[in-house]
């Protein structure tokens, strides 16, 4: 009888715990939620032409594929070096993060794409940091330096972190 | 029995503990998307456009100004579609001579592409061997080394180049590089 019993309490410690892992997982905070592009309820918000809201999502388009393609312009030139100010910006709603400062890092895989903090005084890093203060928003530039690229289309990512509280 | 009542309290206490702090941001990290296509000089934002034979696109997409029967566009260019034997046999056009000066209109033009309305102030700087000076639009007797004009959004301006050989003789070349800046907003 008692290994019976044995049997039966390990199942259901088992069973409570899986359970229990649900609870215990903290979800983060979705990057943007599924709204219209006029509501901004993201902290990442595209400043037109060259970047657009993509599925809801940041994305950087320079090519004919864009939306905002204006029907000339089909992209960068080979051997060239392009600095756009204000692509983006990220801004710290708080009312959803919770707090009255965020620190975001922002970084590029690859030297072709450099970023900076808007206005474009001569530097840019393949990964930058700054704070966000309650409810205004940072402008970030690009660099494109299509130097070791062939012709065609180039696509990549670039990551986005943010943390809760001032960039120590 | 007890111990396993113990286990359940401790459980729901946890469970308790966790449920009772509300969520609060802490992190996150996510990826974006970035896509450019690179494409020939003369359909990117800020185009450079051949306008005369002797300026030519290159397989690479770069504009290139070539005075030798090394351009497609001379007649006697095994690939050139209006192949002319005779220029091949006769040897026709082949460069400039020497001691002589040339004044070439409107070789290239530079427009203004960009995706937003505003003007750029292009730069037109010339580095390599001596003899090669720019101006834009008709020739009036002067040109300089180093050129800047305004681009209006939309808009394209001529640059024409003057070639002077003096001094240099048959089988001597000129080569070197055209650098190309632009900047946001009219020039000043």
């Amino acid at each position: 009888m008692r290994k019976i019993f044995k049997f039966t309490v390990l199942p259901i410690i088992l069973v409570i715990m899986f359970f229990m892992w649900g609870v215990f997982v903290v979800k983060p905070i979705p990057v943007v939620l599924a709204v219209d592009d006029n509501a901004s309820v993201s902290i990442e918000n595209p400043l037109p032409p060259y970047a657009y809201l993509s599925g809801g999502y940041l994305k950087i388009d320079i090519s004919n594929q864009s939306p905002l393609y204006p029907g000339f312009g089909e992209g960068l030139s080979p051997n060239s070096v392009y600095v756009f100010d204000d692509v983006f910006e990220i801004y710290n709603n708080e009312s959803e993060t919770g707090f009255s400062e965020i620190c975001v890092v922002i970084s590029s895989p690859v030297s072709v794409i450099g970023l900076f903090v808007s206005p474009y005084a001569g530097s840019w890093s393949q990964s930058i940091e700054f704070t966000v203060p309650a409810n205004q928003s940072v402008q970030v530039g690009m660099r494109f330096d299509t130097n070791s690229l062939p012709l065609g289309d180039y696509n990549q990512n670039i990551t986005i972190q943010a943390f809760g509280g001032p960039c120590e | 029995m007890k111990k396993i009542l113990g286990i359940f309290m401790l459980i729901v206490g946890l469970v308790v503990a966790v449920t009772a702090s509300s969520a609060n941001f802490a992190y996150f990290e996510t990826s974006r998307d970035v896509n450019i296509n690179v494409v020939p000089d003369d359909n990117e934002l800020i185009d450079l456009e051949a306008l005369q034979p002797y300026a030519v696109i290159q397989d690479n997409g770069e504009l290139i100004i070539e005075l030798t029967k090394n351009n497609i566009n001379w007649p006697g260019h095994e690939s050139n579609p209006n192949y002319n034997e005779t220029w091949a046999i006769e040897e026709y056009g082949m460069g400039v001579s020497p001691d002589s000066i040339y004044v070439f209109e409107e070789v290239f033009a530079v427009s203004n592409h960009l995706w937003e309305d505003v003007s750029i102030c292009v730069k037109i700087t010339y580095g390599g061997d001596g003899g090669i000076l720019f101006f834009t639009g008709d020739y009036e007797g002067t040109a300089q080394t180093a050129l800047t004009f305004t681009v209006p959004h939309g808009e394209y301006v001529e640059v024409g180049m003057v070639l002077n050989s003096t001094g240099l003789v048959k089988g001597d070349g000129i080569n070197g590089n055209l650098g190309i800046t632009a900047d946001n907003g009219p020039c000043k």
